[in-house]
């Protein structure tokens, strides 16, 4: 597609991502683009390789081979792995955001929701108190949490509750890519739809870019807007969300579809 | 207003469809062959033929539901045309966003989305933030979801316990909430009562008078007969 000069390029572009553990490849030279505000659904089941490549392209871990660059707000695109470690781990707090399956990995437990939320405008060089706590109620209330919570311990809140603190601890730099791995699984289903529909506002309201990796086609189907099926650590099929499940193409993904039960 | 003059909106050429089940030991499922022809702002063609002559099919290989197995379907879209068949993703969601409509049989439910934002959504989408943009768009709801008899009292539920009437009427709702060039309708009046159907007509008969070019399955004659401009026979398209 050619592009008119006025339209800026993806927002994320990732080449040729490789990872090998041991002889195993977990993902063989995967290839993408996102541009702002699109949601990219990578599905596929356990073992296809899903996570390990968010977690490459998010840089928590290692690639073998491969690059991602990255439309920055200020400095043009960067080539991610060519940055020093601190400014990829800047990157990384300020202009994404990482959405751990498992609450617990992506909150600090011992100390309060408001200091979850505030910590990371404190890494930003934030100081003032009153700021700081104005912000966090602000984002704890976009994700739909009582402000009167603010000073307890994610401890003690539910699952559903440490998922939706975990989301407003990431958007309070206002990232514009999000990574999300599995972000409703391991909740109940009532918890479920609310999350999905908070996350589906949030996305549209704030123009984020995601890459959502998830193993339920209805999370896929709901959030977003293309969609990439792995197998065996390859991209099998890519395509516009409801074109990959209404009429997939690959063996895989037609067998992936059909084994969905529809209540 | 005639708009015989324009260019068409919508240009189908050999396209054909056939589906290949790998999973059911490779059995192959031809649908449509030979497809073309083309759509003209302000005209309404009537797709006629039995169940299983593809009909739904061809609805969704134009909105790339479908990919198609072969043949290009042009969709003017702006100034230039675009062929769905090969567009890139992103082009093909900026088609849907702001040029090709198209009105499904059922709603597909968003949970805890209240009717009134699944029909302003469209329009809430190009507000892009802008408050005023986003009024209006709730007015324009209003004034779809009153014109269509959704009591006011369901507004703001969601449409997941809806009848299957007052479902495909939030449905219609939020596809004529913004104007588009290409329309799509799948048996728009299939659960309706006869006032809404007339309502339903009505809605149309503008798009089309505005200069949509409309491609629809209608099963009730009268509706049929009420906005086709022209009738194709599915049995040439096999």
């Amino acid at each position: 597609m050619t592009e008119p000069a006025h339209v800026p390029g993806p927002i994320l572009r990732v080449t040729g991502i490789a990872k090998r553990f041991g002889n195993r490849i977990a993902v063989d030279k995967v290839s993408f683009e996102l541009y702002a505000g699109e949601v990219l659904a990578v599905v596929g089941e356990s073992g296809s390789g899903k996570t390990t490549l968010l977690e490459c392209v998010s840089a928590r871990q290692m690639p073998d081979a491969g690059r991602v660059e990255f439309l920055t707000r200020h400095e043009g695109v960067v080539d991610v792995y060519g940055l020093a470690e601190s400014a990829r781990r800047l990157l990384a707090r300020t202009d994404w955001g990482y959405v751990h399956q498992n609450a617990i990995e992506g909150l600090r437990m011992n100390v309060s929701a408001g200091a979850n939320v505030g910590e990371r405008l404190m890494a930003l060089g934030e100081r003032h108190y009153g700021r700081i706590r104005d912000t966090a109620a602000h984002w704890l209330s976009r994700v739909e949490m009582d402000a009167a919570r603010m000073d307890d311990s994610p401890k003690t809140f539910s699952g559903g509750m440490r998922q939706r603190l975990q989301i407003a601890r990431n958007l309070v730099t206002q990232p514009r890519l999000i990574f999300m791995d599995e972000p409703t699984s391991g909740l109940d289903v009532s918890v479920q739809a609310r999350l999905l529909d908070l996350l589906r506002s949030l996305t549209r309201q704030l123009s984020l870019a995601a890459v959502v990796v998830t193993h339920d086609l209805a999370v896929a189907r709901l959030l977003a807007h293309r969609m990439m099926v792995m197998k065996d650590g390859c991209v099998v099929e890519t395509g516009l969300t409801d074109q990959v499940l209404d009429d997939p193409q690959h063996p895989y993904t037609q067998l992936l579809v059909s084994s969905v039960l529809h209540p | 207003m005639s708009f015989s003059d324009r260019p068409a909106a919508l240009t189908i050429v050999g396209l054909s469809k056939r589906f290949l089940l790998h999973n059911q030991g490779g059995a192959e499922l031809p649908v449509l062959g030979n497809v073309g022809f083309d759509v003209r702002p302000g005209e309404c063609v009537a797709l006629d033929g039995p169940s299983g002559a593809g009909k739904s099919t061809l609805l969704k290989l134009i909105y790339a539901n479908y990919r198609a197995s072969s043949g290009s379907i042009r969709v003017r879209h702006g100034g230039r045309e675009v062929d769905v068949a090969s567009a890139s993703p992103r082009e093909l969601l900026e088609l849907r966003r702001d040029t090709i409509g198209y009105v499904s049989q059922f709603l597909r439910v968003v949970p805890r989305v209240p009717a009134i934002d699944v029909v302003a959504e469209p329009l809430v989408e190009d507000a892009g933030g802008n408050p005023e943009l986003a009024r209006e768009a709730q007015a324009r709801a209003q004034q779809l979801l009153l014109r269509l008899r959704i009591p006011q009292r369901l507004w703001y539920v969601p449409p997941a316990t809806f009848s299957g009437g007052e479902q495909q009427r939030v449905n219609i709702a939020r596809s004529f909430v913004k104007p588009r060039s290409v329309l799509l309708l799948d048996e728009p009046t299939a659960s309706l009562d006869a006032a809404n159907r007339v309502t339903v007509v009505g809605l149309i008969n503008e798009a089309r008078t505005e200069g949509a070019a409309i491609v629809g399955i209608f099963h009730d004659a009268r509706v049929r007969d009420s906005v086709a401009t022209r009738t194709l026979d599915m049995a040439d398209f096999q």
